[in-house]
């Protein structure tokens, strides 16, 4: 029998930066978890993925790399689900990128999946998961599942326009430079090895949007205004010389899909940087609030977004970077991303928003989680998902020190949320 | 439920201690930590380096340079020259720095001899290559007798679970008398007139140091009190 030809992809423009970034300890992963009601059944999970992994070639698929550019190959058969370790992300030799560039993990009733981000982004993510964890509830209990634009018929070919690169298609004539200012770096003690903690708020979804409209502003963007109050105080803790002091800044990935109209299951988002300086005066909430919601309203524009794709992808098509071997661009790339890349935004919140899913499914799942690993140089990170009336925001750190988390969540409960928090650490600090 | 007094938020019953600001969790009612974790407590399996690979790749480092002056040198000269002395180099850096790690556990008791052997034999091939006269009557002393203190030094370190102090000064003391021997050495060789100048100040200095070490290991108070002042 005929071997059927297995898909191979070309990076797509936001994908090029992270194999290059990579290095000992550090792999640029996130992980979307579904928690079931009922423990899962590994077994079944194997077959799910096995009937799945044919229709996501971009996503069941492998890093190699080529002499000039890294590329994606479709995975021949599913990879092994496996069983969790003590915390989320935990970073593999480079080597294992090129047997799977996604893990499938479970442990008690939680099936997650950890996503290399070259592969895709968590909207192209969440489709994955839901799709597998349609597919497991189906074998499992035998229900039948409606398939959507969100949860896809492992039957169906695969479209085009999901393994479409839109950065190329939605570039603007004229780009845009960011010309971002360096921010305040958030250090503390490294904790060395690979475990990370990861700190889990639970908030009620109705009260925090009640909030939020409240200040007149979206959730993330009201998220984004108490982090950047918290960044201001611990910068303040830290750093008592006021003009010492830098922009405090927090980077928000923007979902371009909803922005063009597009279904790709690759990278497609861009970002925002709404941030203050402090050494400008003190700041309310509320004018944080409104300062954060302006600056989305006049960054999130199809035009803007437009020109800030035609810098990257001015980039790509440059002959200098298309020429050097991948090893000299790799070196290169690093540079670039340690020099720039990190700078510009003390860390991430990335706001997945609501999750829904059919009635038939949403009995059997009782929450998600999102959690995106800390950057190469920053210690921490923070992403939020909301499902079933909670909203889930996960910090994550490599360092000792929780105080950003702690000023964060004691923000929230002194705004009279209340906040139900989880953890992976076992010890006990006297 | 228990909640954090200091924080406000309230914790999970896998929680012993708040996550945000590490205050234990104390409620009369609840027996905290109980609960079902987040993630399992196994621990995270460390990563393997692959030893052949690295082997491979410092092998690597130290050939090529090694190939590249050798054929430079038979292009010019049709022979070996001056690329005899970068080779042998390379491999005495060879045999001291990559060759232990061949082994699964190297003894530095049979490599630190290894190690001298090499030097002794790189200093010969400069001395018939230089057409010197400086081997045996200084080199091979003194290479030698440092080889000789050094392969002790390393032997008891190993072997000797105590002491250290001892030895320290013993080490010190021979260092002392390989500086004598040096000088003396030089001046034979040479043909100086002056017989010992500058090694008896060092030799004098490191009797003193060796006999002071010697004397703290005997003095249990005073390397205590030595210990409590210096403890890093």
């Amino acid at each position: 029998m005929k071997q059927q030809k297995l898909h191979w992809l070309k990076l797509d423009n936001a994908a090029k930066i992270y194999p290059a970034a990579k290095r000992r300890g550090w792999i640029n992963f996130f992980r979307l978890s579904v928690t079931l009601s009922e423990k899962v059944d590994p077994a079944v999970l194997q077959n799910a993925l096995d009937a799945i992994h044919k229709r996501f070639p971009s996503i069941c698929a492998r890093l190699c790399h080529g002499l000039f550019w890294y590329y994606l190959e479709e995975m021949p058969q599913a990879p092994i689900v496996r069983e969790e370790g003590p915390c989320p992300l935990i970073t593999e030799n480079k080597k294992a990128l090129g047997k799977s560039a996604i893990r499938v993990i479970y442990y008690d009733n939680r099936i997650a999946v950890e996503y290399f981000h070259s592969i895709t982004d968590g909207t192209g993510g969440m489709v994955f998961l839901k799709s597998l964890v349609a597919e497991y509830i189906h074998q499992r209990y035998g229900a039948i599942i409606p398939y959507s634009r969100e949860i896809l018929d492992p039957r169906d070919p695969v479209r085009k326009e999901e393994l479409e690169d839109c950065f190329q298609k939605h570039e603007g004539r004229v780009g845009r430079s960011r010309n971002d200012s360096r921010t305040y770096k958030l250090r503390g003690t490294k904790k060395g090895g690979k475990f990370l903690d990861l700190t889990c708020g639970e908030l009620d979804s109705g009260e925090l949007l009640h909030i939020a409209h409240d200040y007149e502003v979206s959730v993330t963007e009201f998220l984004c205004a108490v982090m950047l109050k918290s960044l201001i105080t611990h910068q303040n803790e830290h750093i008592s010389n006021i003009d010492r002091q830098r922009p405090v800044k927090v980077l928000i990935p923007v979902n371009l899909r909803r922005l063009y109209g597009e279904e790709t299951l690759r990278n497609f988002s861009q970002y925002i940087t709404p941030g203050i300086d402090p050494r400008l005066g003190e700041y309310t909430l509320r004018e944080l609030a409104k300062a954060v919601h302006h600056h989305m309203g006049e960054e999130l524009t199809p035009q803007k977004m437009s020109a800030r794709i035609k810098v990257n992808t001015d980039a790509e098509k440059s002959i200098f970077a298309r020429i050097p071997p991948l090893f000299i661009k790799n070196l290169v790339m690093r540079a670039v991303y340690d020099s720039v890349g990190e700078t510009t935004s003390c860390l991430n919140i990335s706001n997945l928003g609501i999750v829904r899913l059919p009635e038939e499914m949403a009995k059997y799942v009782d929450r998600f989680d999102f959690i995106i690993g800390p950057p190469a140089s920053t210690p921490n990170n923070c992403s939020v998902v909301t499902y079933k009336g909670k909203v889930y925001i996960n910090f994550i750190r490599n360092i000792k020190e929780s105080e950003l988390e702690r000023i964060f969540f004691t923000n929230l409960v002194k705004l009279g949320l209340h906040v139900k928090i989880q953890s992976n650490q076992s010890e006990v600090y006297i | 439920m228990a909640y954090c007094i200091k924080c406000g938020v309230e914790l999970a019953s896998s929680e012993k201690s708040c996550p945000l600001c590490k205050t234990v969790v104390c409620h009369p009612d609840i027996t905290s930590g109980d609960g079902e974790g987040l993630y399992p407590k196994n621990e995270i399996k460390k990563e393997k380096v692959s030893k052949l690979g690295i082997l491979f790749v410092l092998s690597a480092l130290f050939l090529i340079p090694s190939l590249v002056v050798f054929l430079c040198d038979m292009k010019i000269n049709s022979a070996i020259t001056w690329s005899g002395y970068v080779m042998l180099s390379l491999a005495l850096g060879y045999i001291v720095v990559v060759l232990p790690i061949w082994f699964k556990k190297p003894n530095p008791v049979i490599f630190a001899p290894i190690d001298f052997a090499a030097i002794i034999l790189l200093l010969l091939y400069i001395n018939l290559k230089t057409g010197g006269h400086w081997f045996m009557t200084l080199a091979f002393p003194v290479a030698g007798a440092f080889g000789i203190v050094v392969t002790t030094v390393i032997t008891l370190v190993k072997y000797v679970r105590r002491g250290h102090l001892y030895i320290a000064g013993g080490a010190v003391m021979g260092l002392g008398a390989i500086s004598f021997l040096c000088e003396l050495m030089i001046n034979i060789t040479f043909g100086f007139e002056k017989f010992i100048f500058w090694s008896i100040y060092s030799l004098a200095a490191s009797i003193i140091i060796g006999m002071f070490l010697i004397i703290i290991a005997i003095c249990r108070p005073l390397r205590e009190s030595l210990e409590k002042i210096f403890f890093i």
